[in-house]
C-alpha cells in the first residue's frame, strides 16, 4: 500500500538538464490531475527553482523560515534523538512556517476535467535573508553518513505527519476527521547536482522514489552511472551495473532536435550504462524557449510537444505510485440490491475510486447512471449525499453530453440533502448550492429552451422548498412567458404557479392558470387531468357543485389521463355525490378507484376509507368495518390512513353493538303491535329508533304502531324518514303492513297520506335507477 | 419586547477587524426583509439593537470597522428557540488563521462542537487563509480554549528544544489569543512569561499578569515559573549522539549505498 505522501528526489549529476523545470512542471501536471503537492528546494547553493518562483510571482512572498532553517532544524534535532528515545511530534515544527503556497490565480490556467486543482505549496530559499550565514551553519557538506541518515529520516518523518486541510464544501457538515485533511499526495525534491552530501540526503532515507535526469553527452552519462553506482541505485558488476532497490525513472534531457544518428547512439550508450535490465527511459526535448525563459510548459504552452512529454512522464509517476483498487460495478445494479441504496461495500469502492488517481471518465459516468437511478428520498446517511455530492461534481465539471443532467440531479441531490436536516444553517446552504447548481444551467448559452425551462421549473420548486414564494412564481412565469419553452414545462409551471397563487389566497389567479393548462392544445395529459383536478376543487371551494363534478367528469373520461388523476378524480365526484345525497352513486365511485388495477395504493386506501363512511351512514357498520379492516390490512398504506381507519373501525364496531341492541326493541316492539298492545309497541320501538336512527325497519314499525294509535302527525313524521331511507321492496313491506292494518282496525286516519307519500317515493326511484 | 425571528436574519460579518491570529467577536446581522444591519448585541434587548443602511454597512466595512464574511451564514439553531423560531440567546462569531490552526495542531478547523454544526467562511477582506463562523457562546469559548489547549502542548514539547525564543513567545501569543478559561489564560501567561528576558519578566508580570489576576504573588508566580522551567527542561528526550566532525568523514563515505538504506524512526508515533 502506498504510504501518502510519496517522496520523489529529481536528481541529476550535471545542471542545465532541465531538473528544476521538470520538477516544477511535474509539480503543476499533479494539481492539474487534483494532486496536494509539496516541492523542496534542496539545490541549497544555487536555488534556481525558488528564484523561478519569486520572480515569476509564483508566490508572493516567503515565509518565516526556508529550507535552509529546515535543515538547520533537522540537523540539530537529529543529534539529540535515536530511535529508543524518539521525538515528541507535538515539537515538530509547523508546516505552515516554512512552506508558502503557490497563488491560486497561478493554477488556475491549468487544464482540469473531472476534478477539483490540487494544492501547490513550496519550500523555497530565501537568499535575502542572511542566507550565507545560514548556509554555512547547515554546512550539509560537513555531514557524516550517520548525520545524513538521520537528517534525512527527521525530514522523511516531518513530511510524513504533516497533513493539510482539504477543501470540503462547507454545506456537508459533520465529516470524518480523515476526509477533512490529510497528508500531501505528493513531494517532489529538487536536488543538487554533482557528488554531494546535499544529493545523499536526496537520494537516500528522505525519498521513497527517484528520477534522475541524464544529459546525453559523456560527462553526463559517466556522471551519472558513478554517482548512482557509489549511492547504490547501480550495483556494480563485472561488465556494467544492474539497477537495485530504489524505484527510479530514467529520464534523458534535453533530447536535441534533429541529429538522429548521434541521438541514437547517445541513447544507446546511457541504457547500456544502465545496465544489462535495460530500464525504460523517458525523453524531454529540447526546446529554445527553456534557453531563453524558464516556463511552465503544462500550464502556459500546452500544445508544445514538450508539454506532452511532461505529461507522460506524469502518467508514468502516478501508474508507479496509484493503483486503482479492485471495484466491481455490479454491486451498484445487482439483483440483491434492489432498493437501489449504497451498500457498504459499494460506498469503500466508491470513495477509494475517487481518492484514485486513475478514475476513468466512464467510472463517473457509472456511478452517475447509479445517481441517476437512486430513489433520493430513501437516503438518510450523510455519507450517501457526500458521495452523490461528488460524483455529481466531477460529472458536471467533466464538459460531457451529461453535464446540464448532472447539475440537474447535482441540485436534486443537494435539495433533498438539505430537506434531511433540521439545522438551519446546513439546510439554507444546501438550497443555496441546489440554486447555485440551477443557475449553472439557466445561465450557460449552450442550454437549450427545453433544458433552461426544466432548470427554471425545477428551481421555482428548489425556492419553494427554501420559503421563498415570491421567487419561485417568478420562475413560474418566466417558464410561462417563454416564447420557445416547450409545452409540458410551461404546463407544469402553469399548474404550480396556480398552486401557488391558491396559497396566497388568490382563487381567481389560480382558476385562471388551471384553465390556461386545460385549454392548451398540446398540454400533456398529466398535466391536463392535475388541472382539471385542482380546478373542480376550487369549484367545489366556491360552492358550484355542476362545475366541480364537470371537471372531475372530463379527467375520469379522459382516456390518457394518469392512473393517480383518474382515481383522485373519482373519488372527489364520490365525495360529491355523498354530500348531495346519493350514497349509492358515491358508492360506486370509491369502488371504481377499488378495482383499479393501477390506482395508487394511497388513492384505493382513501376509497375504502370513503366508502366505508358511507356505508356507515347508511347504517351498514358491519360492511364499513370490512373496508376499514382492508386499508389496516394493505403493507404499503400510508401510516396517515391506516390510522384513520382504525380510529373510524371503533365508532363502527359500537354503532354494531347499539344496532344490535335496536333490532331487539324493535323485534319486541313488532310482538306487541302483532299482539295488540299498541302503546308497550310504541314504547319499545321509540327506543329502537333513538338508538339507531337509520334502523329504516324500526321507523316504518314505529310509524304503523302509531297510525294504528291514531297518533296521525307522529306516524307521518316517522313515516317520512322511515320513506326517505326505504328502498323500492321496503317500500313495498311499507303498503302491505298499512293494508293489514287497515283489515284489522278499519279505516286509519292518514292512511291515504301515506299511500300518496310512499308511491311518490317509490317513483322517484324509478326515475333514479333508470337515469342511472 | 420585539423578538428577531431567526429566518428574518443572515450573519454577515463581525464586529471589528482581525488582528490577531484568532479570537471571537459580536455578528454583524442582516436583515432579509428590508436589508438593514446591526452589532447583535442582545445583552440589552432587541429594541436596542441599532439598525444601519446597507450604505452605513459598507462604509464600516471599508474603515475596517466591521469585518465582511465572503459569504452569510445562517443565525445557529443553538441560539434559536425552535417552537417560535426567535433568536433567544447571543451567537458569537469566532475567526482564526490558518498558521494558528497548524502551529496548535488543529488541521482541520472543527466543523461541529456537541451538537452544532460550525459553517466557516472565509472573510471577504484582508488574509486569505482567515475563517470565521457563527455559533453560540458557550461553543465560541470551548473551541477557542481547545486552540489554547493545543498550542499551550506545542509550547511544552517544544520548550525543552532550547528554539529560538521569539518561536516560544509567538506559540505563547497565539495561545493568549485564543484562550478563555481561567485556568488556561494563566497557564498561557506563565509560558508567555518564561519566553521573556530575565530582565523583563517582573514588567511583564506588573504589566499584564497582575493586572488580570490581581491576587497573583509576584515570588509565587516566579517559583512556578521556575519549577516550569525545570518540568519542561526534563521532558526533552537526551541522546548521546556525538557531535558532527567534518574532518573525520569524506563525501564518499557519506554517501557510500545511501540510497538503500532504511530510515530511521526518530519520531514517536
Amino acid at each position: 500500500m502506498t504510504e501518502w505522501p510519496q517522496i520523489f528526489a529529481f536528481y541529476s549529476f550535471k545542471g542545465g538538464v532541465g531538473r528544476s523545470m521538470a520538477v516544477l512542471n511535474q509539480a503543476y501536471g499533479l494539481v492539474a490531475k487534483g494532486r496536494n503537492v509539496l516541492v523542496l528546494d534542496m539545490d541549497l547553493e544555487a536555488p534556481g527553482l525558488s528564484g523561478f518562483m519569486s520572480r515569476q510571482k509564483e508566490i508572493a512572498e516567503f515565509a518565516r523560515h526556508d529550507m535552509v532553517d529546515l535543515l538547520l532544524w533537522a540537523k540539530q534535532t537529529a543529534q539529540r534523538v535515536s530511535e529508543e528515545a524518539p521525538l515528541d511530534p507535538n515539537s515538530l515544527p509547523p508546516l505552515s512556517d516554512y512552506t508558502v503556497r503557490v497563488l491560486p490565480e497561478k493554477l488556475e490556467s491549468l487544464p482540469h476535467k473531472s476534478w477539483d486543482l490540487g494544492r501547490l505549496d513550496v519550500i523555497p530559499i530565501d537568499e535575502t535573508r542572511d542566507y550565507y550565514n545560514r548556509l554555512s551553519e547547515v554546512a550539509v557538506a560537513g555531514m557524516d553518513r550517520d548525520t545524513l541518515l538521520r537528517v534525512g529520516s527527521l525530514l522523511r518523518s516531518w513530511l510524513k505527519s504533516r497533513r493539510i486541510p482539504l477543501e470540503i464544501p462547507d454545506y456537508y457538515g459533520p465529516v470524518p476527521d480523515e476526509d477533512r485533511s490529510a497528508p500531501y499526495d505528493y513531494v517532489l525534491i529538487d536536488s543538487r547536482t554533482g557528488i554531494t552530501e546535499v544529493g545523499g540526503l536526496c537520494i537516500g532515507p528522505l525519498s521513497d522514489q527517484l528520477v534522475v535526469l541524464c544529459g546525453l553527452n559523456d560527462q553526463n552519462i559517466e556522471g551519472t552511472r558513478q554517482f548512482l553506482t557509489e549511492v547504490g541505485v547501480l550495483k556494480p558488476s563485472s561488465d556494467t551495473a544492474v539497477p537495485l532497490g530504489k524505484p527510479t525513472l530514467f529520464v534523458a534531457s534535453p533530447l536535441p532536435i534533429g541529429e538522429m544518428t548521434t541521438k541514437s547512439e547517445r541513447i544507446e550508450r546511457l541504457v547500456k550504462a544502465l545496465g544489462p535490465i535495460k530500464p525504460k527511459l523517458y525523453k524531454l526535448s529540447y526546446h529554445p524557449q527553456m534557453a531563453l525563459v524558464e516556463t511552465i510548459f503544462v500550464r502556459d504552452h500546452q500544445d508544445e510537444h514538450l508539454a506532452q512529454e511532461y505529461r507522460s512522464l506524469l502518467e508514468q509517476l502516478l501508474q508507479r505510485t496509484e493503483t486503482t483498487p479492485d471495484f466491481d460495478p455490479t454491486i451498484f445494479f445487482s439483483s440483491t440490491n434492489s432498493e437501489k441504496t449504497l451498500t457498504d461495500q459499494a460506498r469503500k469502492s466508491v470513495r477509494a475510486l475517487l481518492h484514485s488517481a486513475s478514475i476513468s471518465e466512464s467510472a463517473s459516468m457509472l456511478f452517475f447512471a447509479f445517481v441517476s437511478n437512486s430513489d433520493l428520498k430513501t437516503v438518510t446517511d450523510d455519507i450517501d449525499f457526500q458521495l452523490m455530492d461528488r460524483i455529481c461534481r466531477a460529472v458536471a465539471s467533466s464538459e460531457s453530453s451529461v453535464q446540464f443532467g448532472a447539475l440537474d440531479r447535482w441540485s436534486d441531490v443537494l435539495s433533498q440533502w438539505g430537506l434531511r436536516t433540521t439545522d438551519r444553517a446546513l439546510k439554507a446552504r444546501r438550497f443555496e448550492e441546489a440554486i447555485n447548481q440551477l443557475d449553472r444551467i439557466i445561465d450557460s448559452p449552450r442550454a437549450s429552451p427545453k433544458t433552461r425551462a426544466e432548470a427554471l421549473v425545477n428551481r421555482a420548486v428548489t425556492f419553494g422548498q427554501q420559503g421563498n414564494p415570491e421567487r419561485e412564481i417568478s420562475d413560474y412565469t418566466a417558464v410561462i412567458e417563454m416564447p420557445d419553452a416547450p409545452a409540458k414545462q410551461k404546463a407544469k409551471a402553469l399548474v404550480n404557479r396556480a398552486f401557488m397563487f391558491g396559497q396566497q389566497g388568490n382563487p381567481k389567479r389560480e382558476i385562471s392558470d388551471y384553465t390556461a393548462v386545460i385549454e392548451m392544445p398540446d398540454a400533456p395529459a398529466e398535466q391536463k387531468a392535475k388541472a382539471l383536478v385542482n380546478r373542480a376543487f376550487m369549484f367545489g371551494q366556491q360552492g358550484n357543485p355542476e362545475r366541480e363534478i364537470s371537471d372531475y367528469t372530463a379527467v375520469i373520461e379522459m382516456p390518457d389521463a394518469p392512473a393517480e388523476q383518474k382515481a383522485t378524480a373519482l373519488i372527489k365526484r364520490g365525495e360529491t355525490f355523498r354530500q348531495q345525497g346519493n350514497p349509492e352513486r358515491a358508492i360506486r365511485h370509491f369502488t371504481s378507484v377499488i378495482n383499479m388495477l393501477d390506482a395508487p395504493t394511497e388513492q384505493k386506501a382513501t376509497a375504502l376509507i370513503r366508502r366505508g363512511e358511507t356505508f356507515r351512514q347508511q347504517g351498514n357498520p358491519k360492511r364499513a368495518i370490512r373496508d376499514f379492516t382492508s386499508v389496516i390490512n394493505i403493507v404499503d398504506a400510508p401510516t396517515e390512513h391506516k390510522d384513520n381507519a382504525d380510529s373510524i373501525r371503533k365508532d363502527a364496531y359500537e354503532q354494531v353493538g347499539i344496532q344490535a341492541e335496536a333490532n331487539s326493541l324493535n323485534d319486541r316492539g313488532w310482538g306487541r303491535y302483532v299482539d295488540g298492545r299498541i302503546k308497550e309497541a310504541i314504547a319499545d320501538l321509540r327506543q329502537a329508533v333513538e338508538l339507531d336512527p337509520m334502523n329504516v325497519k324500526a321507523l316504518g314499525n314505529l310509524a304503523i304502531s302509531l297510525l294504528v294509535d291514531h297518533q296521525t302527525n307522529d306516524a307521518l313524521a316517522a313515516y317520512d324518514a322511515a320513506i326517505e331511507l326505504a328502498d323500492t321492496d321496503r317500500l313495498a313491506d311499507f303498503e302491505k303492513d298499512l293494508q293489514r292494518a287497515i283489515a284489522k282496525h278499519g279505516a286509519l286516519p292518514g292512511a291515504d297520506e301515506v299511500r300518496t307519500r310512499i308511491e311518490a317515493r317509490a317513483a322517484t326511484l324509478k326515475t333514479t335507477v333508470a337515469a342511472q | 419586547m420585539n423578538s428577531l425571528k431567526a429566518s428574518d436574519i443572515e450573519i454577515v460579518g463581525f464586529n471589528g477587524a482581525p488582528l490577531v491570529e484568532c479570537g471571537r467577536s459580536l455578528p454583524i446581522a442582516k436583515r432579509k426583509s428590508d436589508g438593514q444591519h446591526c452589532v447583535l448585541d442582545l445583552s440589552r434587548g432587541v429594541d436596542t439593537l441599532v439598525w444601519h443602511s446597507q450604505e452605513e454597512a459598507t462604509s464600516f466595512a471599508e474603515a475596517r470597522q466591521w469585518t465582511e464574511l465572503v459569504r452569510s451564514v445562517s443565525i445557529p439553531n443553538a441560539c434559536v428557540e425552535s417552537s417560535t423560531g426567535s433568536v433567544i440567546t447571543q451567537p458569537m462569531m469566532v475567526f482564526e488563521n490558518e498558521t494558528l490552526l497548524d502551529v496548535a495542531n488543529r488541521v482541520p478547523r472543527p466543523d461541529h462542537h456537541d451538537l452544532e454544526y460550525l459553517i466557516w467562511q472565509p472573510l471577504k477582506v484582508g488574509d486569505s487563509g482567515c475563517f470565521a463562523t457563527c455559533a453560540s457562546g458557550p461553543a465560541v469559548e470551548a473551541i477557542l480554549d481547545d486552540w489554547a489547549q493545543g498550542l499551550l502542548k506545542r509550547f511544552d514539547a517544544m520548550f525543552g528544544q532550547n528554539p529560538d525564543r521569539a518561536d516560544l513567545k509567538r506559540i505563547a501569543d497565539f495561545a493568549l489569543c485564543a484562550a478563555r478559561s481561567r485556568e488556561l489564560r494563566r497557564k498561557a501567561y506563565l509560558r508567555y512569561a518564561a519566553t521573556q528576558e530575565p530582565d523583563r519578566m517582573k514588567r511583564t508580570f506588573d504589566r499584564f499578569i497582575h493586572t488580570e489576576f490581581p491576587k497573583e504573588n509576584w515570588d509565587c508566580f516566579l517559583n512556578e515559573l521556575k519549577t516550569l522551567r525545570d518540568i519542561l527542561k526534563v521532558l526533552p528526550i537526551t541522546t548521546t549522539v556525538t557531535q558532527v566532525d567534518p574532518s573525520g568523514c569524506s563525501t564518499r563515505q557519506s554517501l557510500r549505498d545511501i540510497a538503500n538504506d532504511k530510515p530511521l524512526n526518530l519520531v514517536a508515533k
